[in-house]
């Protein structure tokens, strides 16, 4: 037999048996079958996207035609460029009239920057739309189900998390589909949601986009300190930055995105009074980058692994497990409502069976204790992480570069505690070698009874607010380590708003080329009953900037040195060195400053010495026994009052000599001169007037100075 | 029939014999080497990177850019002196578009404007947020492998230097393919706001040659010769800037000073703990491309008003000349590396970093993975230009293998670096000899030793080195000392103004006396690692 070699066609009966058994086969495969095996994984690399296809062609010419209710928002052209959406891609804002459920309005719209084919809308200030005043539309994908109901676990955690709602968007007139409307975590939705006087803020783990090293706030200086304290102190702020929240956050993370938790970007609510930091769950986004394969270092990340941290994640793992049935039957409540919705005109039951094996998945991850190892990614430093801790830099070079754990090591070895960003010192002894420096922003505070001692050349360099809290009975003690071996004293730096408060502080046996004290920056420094003694002359306080309260106590064999500050002094007792007379007094560059009470002795130089048009006020105090009683230079202005001048070599010298700043001057009120060399040298340029009485409002105080 | 296969054959003759004949041409004009450098690139990125079919979307950001076709045809015309002038553009960055100033940069390189991939700076006034900066530079990678720089930076980064953002991206112009290229943040006076480190500008000093004028490139000037020679960028208040600078400059120019005066003006005007991470990091990467004249930036910290490097350009195994131990790439360089506590302290942060990234292998890791991504857009980039011989002019087209295997080399230098490296920090076999209460310490291995003994109250040792006493330091119930090494110059005339200089480290010849004795509990370590002496 052999075969015909000529060609039989294919005739219309064979093509339409064919077409109809295969649409038979199919009808008969996608409605007898379970919708779940359907749904499930198909041999032979069949794609899920092939699966709906085939359903749509089978199915849906026999289905039912279910009447998906949507709402429906419409957008106008942009006033500017009478541009349609998604036309206009411009960066900027512009407005367009928008209309959904009842509401119309003109809002601000602009492009979402993270996202293609995304929207950000605005409503002007004082209009709402569900209480909401400004939110995202996005183009509605598959992966936004396992996200909407992630989200509504986060409701069970307590998680903040803003919400998501699924509308058909229709820019002028054409139907652009189905988007997801997601509200913005902005400071209108933490007030909204209870948490006020928080600033939002955008968090970002993933190292590969090069975002903020710290974030920050615009125009909130305040907000942005903070955060910078925050960072620099990374890992040692788990209180600060929420333990539990943040391990119910990085839950939901990996519930929402197994592959990638740390990705793209994550809105965070950061309160700068309590330095907290509250997370937001948002939707995942997708990132052509693909996962991170590592995260960022900062103060959330440290957390990861972490014993508290671990138990954290496990108890929200078990309370939501504990709850099992009754969020099956929620999840699947929302899948019944999205579903139809999100895929209108395909075959819904083969997705609602999709959803629900997805909602299976999700609650079996809730029982797998391993899920929070998977987590953990390698931790990578920012780039340029150093300029945050500058606490590792040597200040000194010409002493042993400052080792970084010295901090560490005196904790180690003494009392010394540190709580939170506090540095205490409690009662007992401390030897310091070398600079000590403390972290930028940590507060330093030092008991009643502490005894520190400096070896050569050490030095306790402070870098943000001071409290010595030192009694008359329980002095604080800072003391060269070895006799004739001077310390460099301590050095402090605050920022704005920052304090030093010194009470009972007894100090001694710097070198006499360093302020044993010396301050700067502070906003406010207050010293009380503390005394200062150098032995070879020098300064034993200078304080720059800032205003100054010293109250009581001593200070010997050195100047107290007041740089452009507002300073009252009052009841100080300035005297020479122990043996001898010492260097000088007070000296005031420039500034307001009030010395009332008190005296000043045995000084070598001027008891009172005033430069750089600094205004003063001397008021009922003694000047004995220096070299020159009151020294005026450059433009500097005294009242004199009720001053006792005793044993003076020379009681005044006003000059105006080299001065660019006017001249010098001394108003002298009631005075009394006792047994002093000689009166006054004043020249040319200066004067010294002797006029009535201080005003009265001056003496009282009520007036800082005439 | 056979005469057609006769005039085919001749055909098919011809145009071997055409093409023999244009390759001996160009082999005599150019040299054999050479000729076959272009040859090869050539062929292979016809026959290998042509035949590619592939459109990779993810891995890399897309930078879309639109500009007049006018106006470029206008710059291109003109290269490398059209680079200072702007044009208008749109850039489009994930669907958004962003107005911004275009303009061509890098008349000194041609690598940078010869061949079709062209660097280019983008100055917007409004950044995307995916690089909040700006400027940005939008470069020809200077190697086959795209990686050199962006790996030498986040080496730089992870040290914790401060580092310009880099990332590689797709690049279209008016809708033309220009492949692979990498985004440069271009430093400004927003470099520490974009970081969150500062809510005001900030001032910020470029040490480059100068700009090019009149068809004539910037003059060469010595960074630390004169402030003058730094050029200030921005708009931030330069008052204090302007006199911090001087005085640095004269820190490090000025005569007469001691090596520890200097050293303490130098502390006071510079932030010494990352001026010493960014010499490790020098040494690590293995860049000279970092000199006396060029490639370097100083950002005025406002928190305690000391200026801070930027590391820029950081070539990773762009050879330090000669292998050296404390490379002096300029003159501030010589005066830190001059005082030995900050040697000491380079070397340990050095040491930190090489472990990690040779031991754990964190480098092999982050390379991997940023090849990744690239791979499948460096295949399908049919415009890599780049140097394909030493000559300057020799742009030209490369293809995925030349890729390939600048990444392989490039790894395994930088391993066997690191590896030496190590090997240099680590080793450390003293001789030590007891004589009395004297120890006798000589080596030729180039570690600084440490010496520490239990603290005793009731007995006070004294430590006298090479009769001159040994300052010691009293930490966690012992005394420790550190014997730091001797350096020698390189060059028989020290100037702090030479190119490729070094410090050679002095073999160590020390006697060490104990008043009253020697104690029983001292121990000599190499004092970056702290492991015991051999």
């Amino acid at each position: 037999m052999r075969r015909s070699s000529e060609q039989r066609p294919i005739g219309l009966r064979a093509w339409a048996v064919s077409l109809v058994l295969v649409m038979g086969g199919a009808w008969a495969v996608f409605h007898f079958v379970d919708p779940h095996r359907l749904a499930g994984r198909w041999p032979f690399g069949v794609d899920r996207t092939e699966v709906d296809a085939y359903a749509a062609v089978a199915v849906l010419p026999f289905a039912e035609k279910d009447s998906v209710r949507v709402p429906v928002l419409y957008l106008g052209p942009t006033r500017r460029s009478g541009s349609c959406w998604p036309a206009d891609r411009g960066r900027g804002r512009d407005t367009r009239w928008m209309e959904t459920n009842g509401f119309g309005d003109s809002v601000d719209v602009r492009p979402l920057r993270s996202e293609a084919d995304g929207l950000h809308v605005r409503l002007r200030p004082g209009s709402e739309l569900r209480g909401q005043r400004s939110f995202t539309l996005r183009p509605a994908t598959d992966e936004l189900l396992r996200a909407r109901f992630v989200q509504l676990l986060a409701t069970e955690l307590e998680v903040l998390a803003p919400e998501l709602s699924l509308i058909r968007v229709i820019s002028c007139g054409k139907d652009l589909g189905i988007h997801v409307k997601e509200e913005v975590p902005d400071g209108h939705f933490l007030a909204r949601h209870g948490v006020s006087g928080a600033t939002a803020i955008e968090l970002v783990f993933d190292p590969r986009l090069g975002h903020d090293l710290v974030p920050r706030v615009k125009g909130d200086s305040l907000a942005n300190e903070r955060l910078r304290a925050l960072w620099s102190s990374s890992g040692r702020h788990g209180d600060a930055v929420g333990v539990g929240a943040w391990s119910h956050w990085s839950l939901l993370r990996m519930l929402a995105s197994p592959d990638d938790p740390w990705g793209g970007e994550h809105p965070s609510a950061f309160m700068a009074t309590e330095q907290q930091l509250i997370p937001v769950f948002r939707a995942p986004r997708p990132d052509l980058r693909g996962p991170a394969r590592t995260m960022r270092s900062g103060p959330v990340t440290a957390l990861v692994g972490t014993e508290p941290f671990v138990r954290s994640f496990r108890a929200a793992q078990d309370r939501l497990t504990t709850k099992r049935g009754e969020l099956r039957e929620r999840l699947l409540l929302v899948a019944t409502t999205w579903v139809p919705m999100l895929h209108t005109g395909e075959a819904v039951h083969v997705h609602m069976a999709r959803a629900e094996a997805l909602i299976d998945e999700l609650l079996r991850s809730l029982q797998d204790r391993e899920l929070v190892g998977r987590l953990g990614l390698p931790v990578e430093p920012w780039p340029g992480y150093a300029l945050l801790a500058s606490e590792h830099a040597p200040l000194l070079s010409g002493s042993e570069v400052q080792e970084a754990d010295a901090l560490a090591e005196l904790r180690r070895t003494t009392k010394l505690v540190v709580e939170g960003d506090s540095v205490v010192f409690p009662r007992g002894k401390y030897r310091i070698n070398g600079a000590l420096r403390f972290p930028q922003g940590h507060r330093v505070i030092l008991l009643p009874g502490a005894r520190i001692e400096l070896g050569a050349d050490a030095q306790l360099q402070v870098r943000g607010p001071l409290e010595v809290r030192g009694t008359k009975l329980n002095p604080v003690f800072v003391r060269p380590a070895e006799k004739g071996m001077p310390h460099q004293g301590l050095d402090v730096v605050g920022g704005a708003g920052d304090a030093a408060h010194i009470s009972g502080l007894q100090m001694s046996g710097g070198r006499a080329d360093r302020a044993l004290v010396r301050m700067q920056g502070m906003a406010q420094v207050v010293v009380q009953g503390s005394v200062l003694e150098g032995a070879s002359g020098g300064t034993l306080l200078h304080v720059l900037g800032g205003e100054v309260e010293l109250r009581g106590g001593m200070m010997q064999g050195g100047a107290v040195q007041l740089t452009q500050t507002k300073a009252l002094l009052k009841d100080v007792l300035l005297r020479g060195a122990a043996r001898g007379r010492g260097a000088g007094g007070v000296v005031v560059e420039g500034g307001l400053v009030r010395i009332e009470g008190g005296a000043t002795m045995g000084q070598e130089g001027a008891g009172v010495r005033c430069s750089s048009a600094a205004k003063v006020l001397l008021l009922g105090a003694v000047i004995d026994g220096c070299a020159i009683g009151l020294e005026v230079r450059d433009g500097a202005t005294v009242h004199v009052d009720d001053v006792r001048f005793r044993k003076n070599d020379l009681v005044f010298s006003v000059s105006s000599a080299g001065s660019v700043r006017g001249s010098s001057r001394v108003v002298l009120y009631r005075n009394s001169f006792q047994d002093n060399g000689r009166d006054r040298e004043v020249d040319a340029d200066s004067s010294v007037n002797e006029v009535g009485t201080l005003m009265e409002a001056v003496r009282s105080g009520e007036r800082f100075i005439p | 029939m056979s005469g057609r296969r006769t005039s085919g054959g001749a055909g098919a003759w011809m145009v071997a014999v055409g093409l023999i004949a244009i390759t001996v041409v160009f082999a005599a004009l150019l040299g054999p080497g050479r000729a076959a450098s272009i040859a090869l690139a050539s062929i292979t990125s016809t026959l290998v990177d042509d035949l590619y079919e592939g459109h990779p979307e993810g891995g890399l950001p897309l930078l879309s850019i639109t500009v007049s076709p006018a106006a470029l045809d206008s710059l291109n015309s003109d290269l490398p002196w059209s680079g200072g002038t702007n044009i208008r553009s749109t850039v489009e960055v994930g669907g958004v578009e962003y107005p911004a100033r275009f303009r061509y940069r890098g008349a000194l390189t041609p690598s940078h404007f010869l061949g079709e991939k062209r660097s280019f700076r983008l100055t917007f006034r409004d950044p995307p947020p995916q690089f909040p900066y700006r400027k940005v530079n939008v470069i020809n990678p200077k190697s086959f492998n795209m990686l050199n720089n962006h790996m030498g930076l986040w080496i730089g980064g992870r040290m914790g230097v401060p580092v310009p953002h880099d990332e590689l991206v797709r690049v279209e112009v008016n809708g033309t393919p220009w492949g692979v290229m990498e985004l440069y943040e271009q430093p400004g006076d927003d470099f520490l706001r974009a970081r969150g480190l500062s809510d005001d500008r900030v001032a910020l000093y470029k040490g480059d040659f100068g700009p090019v004028r009149d068809r004539t490139l910037g003059a060469r000037n010595l960074l630390w010769q004169d402030a003058g020679h730094w050029q200030f960028v921005g708009r931030a208040d330069s008052t204090t800037a302007h006199a911090r600078l001087g005085a640095l400059v004269r820190a490090v120019n000025g005569h007469g000073l001691s090596v520890e005066a200097r050293a303490d003006s130098i502390a006071r005007l510079l932030n010494m703990d990352i001026y010493l991470r960014y010499l490790a990091a020098l040494w690590v990467v293995n860049t000279s491309h970092i000199d006396q004249y060029h490639n370097q930036f100083l950002v005025l910290d406002p928190k305690d008003g000391r200026f801070v490097p930027v590391l820029w350009d950081a070539l990773l195994m762009y050879d330090q000349a000669g292998a050296p131990r404390y490379f002096i790439h300029d003159a501030l360089a010589y005066r830190v590396l001059q005082v030995p506590q900050w040697r000491l302290q380079r070397d340990r942060l050095a040491w930190e970093a090489l472990k990690e990234l040779q031991r754990d292998g964190l480098f092999r890791a982050r390379w991997d993975e940023v090849q990744d991504r690239v791979r499948p857009h460096l295949l399908a980039d049919r415009n890599k230009f780049a140097n394909v011989t030493l000559r300057a002019e020799d742009v030209h087209r490369y293809s995925i293998l030349h890729a390939i295997r600048s990444g392989q080399g490039i790894q395994q230098r930088a391993s066997t670096y690191w590896d030496g490296l190590l090997t240099r920090i680590e080793q450390c076999r003293v001789n030590v000899q007891h004589r009395g209460n004297e120890l006798v310490l000589s080596t030729t291995d180039e570690c600084p030793l440490e010496l520490s003994w239990a603290a005793n109250d009731s007995t006070q040792v004294a430590v006298l080195l090479n009769g001159a006493p040994l300052h010691s330091i009293e930490q966690g119930g012992y005394h420790r000392a550190v014997i730091h090494r001797n350096v020698a110059h390189s060059s028989a005339q020290p100037d702090i103004y030479l190119q490729d200089q070094q410090f050679k480290v002095e073999p160590l010849e020390a006697t060490l006396t104990f008043v009253p004795s020697i104690p029983a509990s001292v121990r000599i370590t190499n004092a970056i690692t702290h492991a015991p002496v051999e």
